[in-house]
This record gives structure tokens, sequence and C-alpha cells, in this order.
């Protein structure tokens, strides 16, 4: 599915990796793991498309980001240090916002089970600026988990979530993997599995 | 488009749940363009002679005041990033930001302008023609500031380079605004100078859309 190969990133005057290949499968889980400022999420946006990469190629389902973006980004889902929420707005609103940044109509029913599942709900009409840091991001991953992209990006997706919340967030990424997406996520969390641990790919040692 | 249109809807909602920059914007642009009229005293003739051109000056800066809040706030609470990586192309975002921003922040501007200019003394037609330059130019005004914002979302000091970057290219925009006013204050035809407004306008859609579009994939990182 997610096919990368030659990457090299520099940050400035630093060279974060140099000639780094990997391939993800349908179903699998790749852990980003690095000490701070290793080149975690640098790598994450080079796969988003939001960094450009000094030399490489990266191809999802067989399509390169610079040959087809719209292709390329309809297959991949993201979840970055900030939540991606309006704090003016409220959270049935950010979340009906997310899902139309993704083509999906406004559906009322969707908006509700999202929000169940996310244990988001009673707090349809608060404004995102009144949600604890825990529930923005609940909140974020259901406009995740709503768009039901292939492929997850996620930057320390259980950042600020409870003991409770980083089992709903396996939960998802268990249902998500096992109907045959992918994911790669970034954090210091050892124990994310798919199926088994997964596998790791450590920055910062090169 | 679909997805410029929910944009642009949520832009709204943020600005009016914003009101008080609405209320400061338009509160800087009364009190700034009074506050010239006190300095030039009670002499009408200097009053009508500085009008156009105070009111368009005042005009520009309470725009610019408004303008760091076209993508800074996206780019701040991440927002920026989901948008751009939709399925929109980013010029269609510069656009509905450039929109909401306009609607919001000029057109009242644009509205208020015949009371102030009334104040200047202008009377007739000058104060027909003076609200039809602000329509055509605050609107490029915008346009060029979408690009600079781009450029400068996610800068520290990114706002007094937003400044210096859009002051130089709106000097055309001003002139022309300025000058359409005094001819019609004169008794003279304004054709020629609406006209090139109206060329920087269309110019300004035609392009600059897209030019932030690439300014904000180019800052993404």
């Amino acid at each position: 599915m997610l096919e990368a190969r030659g990457l090299t990133i520099w940050r400035g005057e630093r060279r974060l990796c140099h000639d780094l290949s990997f391939s993800l499968a349908s179903g699998s889980l790749l852990l980003l793991q690095g000490r701070n400022g290793s080149g975690k999420t640098s790598l994450l946006r080079c796969l988003a498309g939001l960094l450009p990469l000094e030399s490489g190629t990266v191809e999802l389902n067989g399509v390169a980001y610079g040959r087809d973006p719209a292709r390329y980004l309809r297959c991949l889902g993201w979840l970055g240090h900030k939540d991606g929420l309006k704090a003016e707005l409220s959270v049935r609103r950010n979340l009906a916002f997310r899902l139309r940044l993704a083509g999906l109509a406004g559906q009322a029913g969707k908006e509700d089970e999202l929000l169940e599942r996310a244990g988001l709900k009673g707090l349809e009409n608060r404004v995102a600026a009144q949600l604890s840091y825990g529930q923005r991001r609940r909140l974020a991953l259901a406009g995740l988990i709503g768009v039901a992209p292939p492929l997850w990006l996620l930057d320390e997706p259980d950042a600020n979530l409870d003991a409770q919340g980083r089992e709903w967030l396996q939960r998802e990424l268990d249902s998500h993997l096992d109907a045959g997406g992918c994911a790669v996520l970034a954090g210091h969390r050892m124990e994310w599995r798919s199926r088994g641990p997964a596998p790791q790919l450590i920055l910062g040692i090169a | 488009m679909r997805i410029g249109l929910a944009v642009l809807r949520n832009e709204f909602l943020i600005y009016f749940k914003k009101w008080v920059h609405i209320i400061i914007n338009i509160a800087f642009f009364i009190f700034s363009t009074s506050l010239f009229s006190l300095v030039a005293g009670l002499e009408q003739g200097l009053l009508a002679e500085w009008g156009a051109g105070v009111i368009w000056v005042v005009a520009l800066l309470s725009m610019l005041l408004a303008m760091p809040l076209l993508f800074q706030p996206d780019r701040e609470d991440g927002t920026l990033d989901l948008m751009l990586l939709s399925a929109m192309d980013p010029a269609w975002l510069a656009l509905a930001k450039a929109g909401a921003n306009w609607c919001v922040f000029g057109l009242p501007l644009v509205l208020l302008s015949p009371l102030l200019g009334a104040s200047y003394g202008l009377e007739g037609i000058a104060l027909v023609v003076l609200p039809a330059t602000l329509a055509l130019g605050t609107p490029a005004l915008i346009l060029l500031a979408t690009v600079a914002a781009a450029l400068t979302a996610g800068l520290r000091r990114g706002v007094g380079l937003l400044a210096l970057l859009v002051l130089p290219l709106a000097l055309p925009i001003l002139l022309f605004g300025v000058r359409a006013t005094e001819l019609a204050a004169d008794g003279f035809p304004t054709a020629a100078p609406l006209m090139m407004l109206g060329a920087f306008l269309l110019l300004a859609l035609g392009l600059l859309p897209w030019a932030a579009g690439a300014a904000l994939r180019a800052t993404a990182n």
C-alpha cells in the first residue's frame, strides 16, 4: 500500500534521514520511534506531502504525490500534533467541517455515531474551546475515523488521552487495520499493536 | 468548490464569534479619519482636499489590522494542514478566505465611506465615486494580502513583514482610488481610474489566489 524509497530529508542545516526505504502492506502498522527532534514529525509530513523530500519517492497505492496529488491525498488521513479544531465552533460543527473537507456531505446520523464512539455524546453543542485537551484529541480522532482513509498518519495520537481514551484508540486502530487499512504512528509509547507487536522504525541513529 | 463554500461558511461563523475584531476595525476607521479632520481644523477647503486621500489611507491601514486573521489562526490550530490535505485546490481556499475577510472587514468601510466623505466636505458625485473606488480597490487589496499572509503565516514576527509586503504593492490601487474621487469632486470624468481599479481587481482575481495557494503549499513545512 505505502512504498517509500530512498528518502532523504533535511530540516534546515540538519539531515534527518538518508536513503531511507520501507514499505507498508494493508493491515499493518509502522511505529516511528526516536528521541525528541529526531525527525518523526518531519517524516510524517513528508509522507503527507506537506514537506518536500530532498530525494526519494513515496507511493501510495501506486500513486506518487507529485504525479497525482488529489488521488494521493484522498487515500490518507492526517492527525498532527495540533488537533485541527476551531476553538470558536461547536463540537458538531468541527466534526461536520472535518467530514466536509474529505468531500463527505453533512450526515447528522454519522456525526452522532462518531461522537458516541469518541465518548463525546452530549457535548455536541459545546464550543471546542470549552473541551478538555483530551476531549479535543478525541474529537480530532473522531473526524479521522469518520473520513476512514486507507492510510492513517498519526503524530502522537494519544497525547492528552487518558487510559480509556488510549484503549478506545487501540480498538479503532485494530478495526482500521482489520478492514485492510494501514497506519504510520509516531510517538514515544511502545505498546501500540497490530495483531501482535508492530514493526518499529527508529530515527536519529544514523 | 463545495469544500470552498464550507470554508467560507466556517469563516463567517468564526468572524461573527470574534465580533470584537469587527467592532475594533470599524472604530479604528472612524476614529482615525476623525483625527485627521481635527488636525486640519475647520478649514472646509483643506478638509475636502484631504478627504479622499485620508479615507483611502485609513481604509488601507484598518484592513491591514485584519490581514493577520487570514491564515495565522489556521496555522496555529492545525486546520491549515487539514485544508491543504483536502481535495480542495489551495487557490479556492485562498479565495474563500479573502472573500470572507473582505465581507467582514472591507464591506463596512465601503458602506461607511460616504458618511465620512461627507464629514470631509465631499459632495455630489464624489460621494458615489468614493465608495465605488473602495468597492473595487479593497477586494484587490485583500487578494494581495492573501499572498503576503500565506508567505508570512508561519513566521513569529510575520505581521510587520506582512504590512511591509502589502503597502508598496497597494500603492497603485491607493493612487487610482484617490485620483478617481478627486476628479469626481472637481467635476471631471472618472471612468479611466475606475476602469484601472476594475482591471486591477480582475487581474488580482485571476492570478493572486493561485499565487497564495502555491505560497501556502510552499510554507506548509
